[in-house]
């Protein structure tokens, strides 16, 4: 017998989960446990249009659940619901000569919407609509990568982060997270960051598309913000604050740290090719996107990631571009495996991006290790200071911007 | 659940993932061939893809349907939803480096909308309709409501990419806004063939002589298995059958109830779309209202309504220049013809008793959508008060009921990316964000 | 009608009739040869239209079993062998292969019987394909005839069905090709014959459902009595086709059903055969036929003018001699041409006229003998009675004058009054028979015959009421408005005193006279009528003949003047009588106004 399914098995949806599940982890995926409180609201106001219709006696209740809500918040929804109901006098029943009520949790594109249809017999229906705010807070991160790159999630937000680090020292641990329009400062533990401050950025030439900033911790002043025609500087004052400026100033490469600079394009999104100082005996090369250092015993061998796709192994002296299947993002890892520092180097996969580690033996980078994949493309990759990276990647079900810090563990 | 299939296909394996690249021109291909770009000439469901590229509004649905500031910073309604008033952003300019000041938007505004009175005030831009108008703040969101600006020959506005040449009804280039306020578009220009056909548009994609084409919904599955990358909104056209007028008398009100009934959705989805699509017994699909289940016609299939013998043939008419219509509308007169109701398909016929329209849904704000449905099916247009759910259940109800309109289906919005196109975004209701997409490979 | 008219009319009825039995017997044959030749045109059609529609059927099956092995429906058929099988996926298949295989119609149908994919109607997917229902057809290998559905019409095709088996489960190949124009195109057929396709079935006739090779037949309405034969029957039919008034332009119509396998009548063939050459030979036929008619006719005419004149002249010679014999001129005779029957009956006229004119000689004779006869024996029965009183009286006297003396004067005396008054009635008697002799013609003037008879009567009221005789009562029944006649009066009144007289004299026991006088047209009758003993049938004939008479005096003559008086104004008198009825005299005279107008003028 011919069936007409809904959905074609065949169709082309390279969507790393099905729809469904993929919007539920997008929509609702770690959500804090306190959330009774969150459907106080609404359940008081559905109940108290239900029991404007009813009045206080006995009803029948059925819900049914149509949207990304977990059952564990179906139940609670309910529980709110109920409790509210009995406050104006509405007791639930099993069904028989009492009205009955069907309440739908349902959603739309804006926000959540409970439905309760009312039947107190007859062929007359009440129907009540309560609209719920979403409650779209936690991003998702996967499964631990089994890999040797372990990330840690860091901060999730809407607008795109361009980066992200963890200030060193201080108790509690403070948290800066660079955006277009700001940089915050929260404070936390626990991988619980409470919002403190925001600082916010101006500039006067509008913003180039692919935004990039980074952020670089700061000994004297905390910490410099680096983006496009704009330097930003923490005052040390009391709030702290920032002051912004139009400059040119070149950007620090590889790890905040390192005294190779490379300018940044102000209306683009790469950096102009002319470092400063030289590597060596060179200072200008091919733009690149992003650069990283891998220290040698008698130099630093750096990695630039071109703007036309290659990848440039500089060591001073000489300029090779061996073939390897670099993405645009690289950055240094210092860890206790290997030569004890990697090239982490994303990649695209069929669902998002992947950062790989490379080590470079005799100047041939190689592959150690198994990817990290994302689910979305990687945003930001930038070295830190403490040997770590930080990684930003969109996802793509949710719709945010994910920082995750990343480090380099050895595994057996 | 939010039904956004996005599917962005990738080549497969590894390969380097490049940030975005500048420069190149990327070649799209649309059905519509607009005579005029002025966004007063629009009306309320035209303008995409096009017009929001060069000319932005106050306001904007961002990728995920949710209403965002845009040329306006904020905005503030008055007592009564009858008096808004815009802050504008500040450091926007016009293509021609003008800036943008509320006068400039009071007088597009005006042109557009020659019902509101519009006046500059300061940095602002009040705006007063003629009855309360919750929805305002959306249809400033409108491509219509893009703001304009003639210069001499020229049309200016301030959106990413300018006009560079324009052939009505063929040709469209645009160039990049190098001074843009949302940063420059990676591309430096577009190029627009208007006036193609679904074939002529997959034609042009394999001949590599397209970057972005628009697939029709019945199109996606094959295009899919062919490797093409496929990009798709939200459900937002609605197939719908609009009788030309009210139901004459109780039988034919009873009529038109059995037909509602007897026609096989499922079918018309699941096979003559290819599964592009969702059955539709709402007018608005479920991802902008969530209580599209609420109009399930539970208990009336057509086992339970039966049509009593038709003295005549009705007759329904569609538009033959898509394919799939005329497929529609004889699936629709066989399931018709199941329930005792004689249905003769014509294309395109005047004094028709009914029409197989396929109308967008104009915007992601459900009043708006549901007005444009009304508007283009010929029914009375719904006003709203406010934007409560419960409100526009009430008005979605009421012109279901008054018998003259029998949705079908929902569909959404598909386009083929060629292979050197990146950065595509998916936007929920299918917008074309052209200046975040950018060219690697052979196409730079 | 003359008999000369008469025999032209048979004669050229016969010609005639010669001409259109040889016409029409000519017409029917030629139509049967005609008729028969059509019928063996129609037949070598039909058989041409069996084999190529044996071979088109054959290339049906052929290119549905191509599709059936094609690799395409054999992976379509794997595919939905597959729990779940998405038959959506294969919903155009059909369209794409019937274009391949150039079919009008494909549709790929599951083992229940659901179509999966209709080139010819896409939209009806999911539905049943009844002739699924007869899967012994599906085993068939033959092609079949069927009428298929379309959205907006239904058509007649060919098809042919295979089964493809790869998995557990079968998938249904039906293919057809259309029963068209196209494919009466494809058919030879020769001068003045055409083929036409009906495709449709049941229902009201459908003009549109008539196809020839041309396209849509003119006219078509005309065809739907004999379609509805052919549909009520399911039987051949034929018919002649009038398309306009002209006969040529008619068409002998064979209308054969096109039945399905179970009997069904689907469609029809319809041969038609023009009669344009029938029609050309039956009217040369008939303007052969009017040509020798109207010869024939020229020649009856001159033919029957001849032979009438040769028989009819003497007929006539006949009948003109015999009206001369009626009126009175029994010398006619007849000139004797021939020696044939004409000339025999010409004697036996000229024969006959001289017997008749010797009988008559004879009978007038012998009449006339009779009469003087007749005329003697009044006479002398007159005469003998005055005379027998004068021989007495002579006798008396004689004998008085022998005894003489006193008694002889007296006698003397007396028997000269006798004899005196024997010898007045003797010259009475003479004097009525010449005045009987010699009766004068009448001399007309305007008479008023009511106050004649008034007169007349009246001078014998006297007669009519004598003392110590029965009285006879007058009746007088006089038309006041007869007017005035032309007639002799003095004649008139003594004709009719002589029929009162006659009349009172038939009443010896006395009576009723009746007198009426009434106008008859441009006559005048007069009746007179008694009430006595009447007379017999032979007296009445013989009542005007001169001296005859019933009365036992008189002389006779007096019927005989009023006769020869009437006869005289020439009028007519005739009697009615029956033995005890009475008698009535009615005399019938002219009017006479001109000759009265005339008399008057001249008399002036």
């Amino acid at each position: 017998m011919a069936v007409y399914n809904s959905q074609h098995p065949h169709m082309f949806l390279r969507i790393s989960k099905p729809l469904m599940l993929g919007v539920a982890m997008g929509l609702l995926l770690t959500v804090p446990v306190a959330l009774g409180a969150e459907w106080g609201a609404p359940a008081r106001s559905l109940a108290q249009k239900i029991a404007a219709v009813t009045g206080p006696g006995a009803v029948a209740l059925e819900v049914n659940n149509r949207s990304s809500l977990r059952p564990a918040e179906v139940e609670q929804a309910r529980g709110a619901l109920a409790a509210e109901l009995a406050v104006l006098g509405v007791k639930i029943v099993e069904s028989g000569q009492a009205a009955n009520v069907r309440v739908t949790f349902s959603e739309n594109a804006q926000s959540y919407l409970w439905i309760a249809q009312v039947n107190q017999g007859g062929d007359d229906e009440k129907v009540l609509m309560v609209s719920v705010p979403g409650a779209r807070t936690a991003g998702s991160f996967g499964p631990s990568s089994p890999l040797n790159i372990h990330r840690t999630l860091l901060w999730s937000q809407q607008s795109p982060i361009l980066d992200a680090t963890v200030l060193p020292g201080g108790n509690p641990e403070h948290l800066l997270v660079l955006d277009g329009e700001k940089v915050a400062l929260f404070s936390g533990a626990g991988g619980q960051w409470r919002p403190e401050q925001a600082f916010p950025i101006t500039h006067a030439r509008p913003w180039p598309r692919d935004l990039r900033g980074r952020i670089v911790f700061n000994r004297e002043h905390l910490f410099d913000v680096y983006l496009p025609g704009v330097v930003c500087g923490a005052v040390l004052s009391s709030p702290l604050s920032m002051a912004c400026h139009e400059a040119d100033d070149p950007w620090p490469l590889g790890a905040g740290s390192s005294e190779v600079r490379g300018f940044f394009s102000p209306a683009r999104n790469f950096f102009t090719g002319v470092v400063a100082p030289g590597i060596g005996k060179q200072n200008t090369f091919a733009p690149f996107y992003s650069a990283a250092a891998l220290p040698r015993a008698q130099y630093v061998l750096w990695a630039l990631a071109a703007v036309d796709g290659s990848v440039h192994l500089v060591d001073g002296i000489n300029d090779v571009t061996p073939k390897l299947p670099w993405g645009s993002e690289i950055a240094e890892v210092k860890s206790s495996c290997g030569s004890g520092w990697q090239i982490l180097a994303s990649a695209r996969t069929e669902t998002g991006d992947s950062l790989r580690a490379y080590e470079v033996i005799d100047r041939e980078p190689e592959s150690v290790g198994i990817a990290t994949e994302f689910n979305g493309p990687l945003n930001a990759l930038w070295s830190k200071d403490d040997g770590g990276a930080v990684a930003v990647e969109r996802n793509p079900d949710s719709g945010k911007y994910e920082a995750y810090s990343l480090d380099v563990a050895c595994h057996q | 659940m939010l039904v956004i299939s996005s599917i962005v296909a990738l080549a497969g394996g590894t390969e380097a993932a490049a940030r975005p690249h500048y420069g190149g021109t990327v070649r799209i291909v649309l059905r519509e061939a607009p005579l005029s770009l002025d966004p007063a000439q629009l009306n309320v469901a035209q303008g995409k893809p096009i017009s929001p590229l060069i000319f932005e509004g106050l306001t904007r649905f961002d990728a995920h349907g949710r209403l965002q500031p845009h040329l306006a910073a904020r905005w503030e309604p008055g007592v009564g939803n009858q008096r808004w008033q815009f802050w504008l952003r500040p450091g926007v300019n016009f293509h021609d480096g003008a800036p943008l000041t509320a006068d400039a938007v009071a007088a597009s505004l005006r042109a557009a909308n020659p019902a509101w009175t519009v006046s500059a005030n300061g940095d602002s831009v009040v705006i007063e309709t003629t009855a309360p108008d919750p929805q305002l703040p959306a249809e400033l969101a409108l491509p219509r409501n893009g703001i304009a600006r003639h210069a001499g020959s020229r049309l200016l506005g301030t959106g990413p990419f300018q006009i560079s040449q324009f052939q009505p009804g063929r040709t469209l280039v645009l160039a990049a806004n190098e001074d843009y306020w949302g940063g420059r578009p990676f591309v430096d220009s577009v190029v627009a063939s208007l006036g193609q056909n679904w074939r002529q548009q997959l034609i042009t994609l394999e001949l590599g002589k397209a970057d972005v084409v628009e697939v029709a919904p019945e199109q996606v599955r094959r295009a899919g298995l062919s490797g093409r990358t496929i990009v798709e909104s939200a459900p937002n056209e609605l197939i719908v059958l609009a009788f030309t007028s009210g139901a004459e008398s109780a039988e034919e009100a009873r009529l038109r109830q059995a037909l509602s009934a007897g026609i096989d959705r499922a079918s018309i989805v699941n096979v003559l779309l290819q599964g592009q699509g969702e059955a539709a017994e709402a007018i608005l699909p479920n991802w902008m209202t969530g209580y599209a289940m609420l109009f399930a016609q539970t208990g009336q299939r057509s086992g339970d309504v039966t049509a009593t013998a038709m003295a005549g043939a009705m007759t329904l008419s569609y538009d033959a220049s898509d394919p799939a219509n005329q497929l529609i509308a004889e699936r629709v007169a066989l399931n018709a013809r199941d329930v005792g109701i004689r249905l003769q398909t014509a294309a395109s016929t005047a004094n028709a008793d009914a029409r197989l329209l396929r109308i967008p849904l104009a915007s992601p704000q459900p009043q708006l959508a549901l007005q444009a449905v009304a508007t283009a099916a010929g029914l009375a247009v719904p006003q709203f008060q406010g934007t409560s759910a419960e409100e526009l259940y009430a008005r979605e109800k009421e012109l279901l009921q008054s018998g003259r309109i029998i949705p079908l289906a929902h569909v959404p919005q598909a386009s083929a990316i060629g292979p050197g196109v990146q950065g595509w975004r998916t936007d929920l209701f299918g917008d074309y964000r052209l200046a975040d997409v950018w060219l690697s490979g052979s196409r730079l | 009608m003359s008999f000369r008219r008469k025999l032209l009319l048979m004669f050229t009825l016969t010609v005639f009739l010669a001409v259109a039995v040889v016409a029409w017997a000519v017409s029917v044959i030629t139509r049967r040869a005609f008729e028969q030749s059509e019928q063996e045109r129609t037949r070598a059609l039909v058989a041409q239209f069996h084999r190529e529609f044996n071979r088109r059927g054959q290339e049906v099956a052929d290119r549905v079993e191509a599709i059936a092995g094609s690799e395409p429906a054999s992976r379509m058929a794997l595919e939905l062998d597959r729990q779940p099988a998405d038959a959506g996926a294969y919903v155009n298949q059909a369209g794409v292969e019937a274009k391949a295989q150039q079919l009008d119609f494909l549709e790929f149908a599951d083992g229940g019987g659901s179509i999966i994919s209709s080139a010819q109607w896409p939209a009806k997917f999911g539905y049943k394909e009844p002739l699924l229902a007869n899967l012994a057809l599906a085993r068939s290998a033959n092609s079949f005839l069927k009428r298929e559905e379309l959205p907006n019409s239904t058509v007649l095709g060919l098809f042919a069905i295979r089964e493809i088996r790869v998995g557990d489960k079968p998938l249904y190949v039906i293919g057809g090709r259309r029963l068209d124009q196209e494919f009466l195109a494809t058919l030879e057929l020769p001068a003045g014959t055409r083929a036409m396709l009906y495709t449709s079935a049941g229902g009201n006739y459908s003009p549109t459902s008539l196809l020839a090779a041309a396209g849509t037949v003119q006219g078509a309405d005309k065809l739907e009595p004999l379609v509805d034969r052919v549909q009520a029957t399911g039987a051949e039919q034929s018919t002649v086709v009038n398309w306009s008034a002209d006969p040529a332009e008619s068409e002998s119509v064979d209308a054969i059903p096109l039945k399905s396998e179970q009997g069904d009548v689907l469609g029809m063939l319809l041969v038609g055969n023009s009669r344009r050459a029938l029609v050309a030979v039956e009217s040369r036929i008939r303007s052969t036929a009017l040509l020798v008619a109207s010869l024939a006719l020229v020649l009856a005419i001159i033919l029957s003018s001849w032979m009438a004149a040769r028989v009819t002249r003497p007929v006539e010679r006949l009948a003109k001699a015999a009206g001369e014999v009626v009126a009175g001129n029994w010398q006619a005779r007849i000139q004797v041409d021939s020696d044939d029957e004409l000339g025999e009956m010409a004697n036996a006229f000229n024969q006959m006229t001289q017997d008749l004119t010797e009988q008559r000689e004879r009978l007038v004779q012998a009449e006339r003998v009779a009469a003087w006869r007749e005329l003697a024996r009044r006479l002398a029965h007159e005469l003998k009675n005055p005379l027998f009183p004068l021989q007495i009286t002579v006798e008396n006297l004689l004998k008085a004058r022998e005894h003489g003396g006193e008694q002889f004067d007296e006698v003397f005396r007396e028997s000269a009054s006798t004899l005196l008054a024997e010898i007045a009635n003797l010259k009475a008697i003479i004097s009525r028979f010449s005045e009987f002799s010699k009766m004068p013609q009448p001399q007309l003037q305007p008479v008023d015959l009511n106050e004649l008879i008034r007169n007349v009567l009246q001078v014998h009221q006297a007669q009519m009421a004598a003392e110590g005789e029965p009285a006879i009562a007058a009746s007088l029944h006089l038309d006041d408005k007869l007017g005035k006649m032309a007639a002799d009066p003095d004649l008139l009144r003594r004709a009719l005193a002589n029929l009162v007289l006659n009349a009172i004299d038939a009443m010896p026991n006395g009576g009723t006279l009746s007198l009426r006088t009434r106008s008859n047209g441009e006559n005048v009758c007069i009746e007179v009528s008694d009430t006595g003993s009447g007379l017999t049938k032979e007296e009445c004939g013989r009542l005007f003949t001169p001296y005859y008479t019933t009365k036992e005096h008189g002389t006779g003559l007096g019927l005989a003047i009023v006769q020869s008086v009437v006869s005289d104004h020439r009028g007519r008198i005739t009697v009615t009588s029956a033995p005890g009825q009475g008698t009535t005299f009615v005399i019938e005279l002219p009017r006479g106004r001109e000759e009265a107008a005339q008399f008057s003028a001249n008399s002036g």
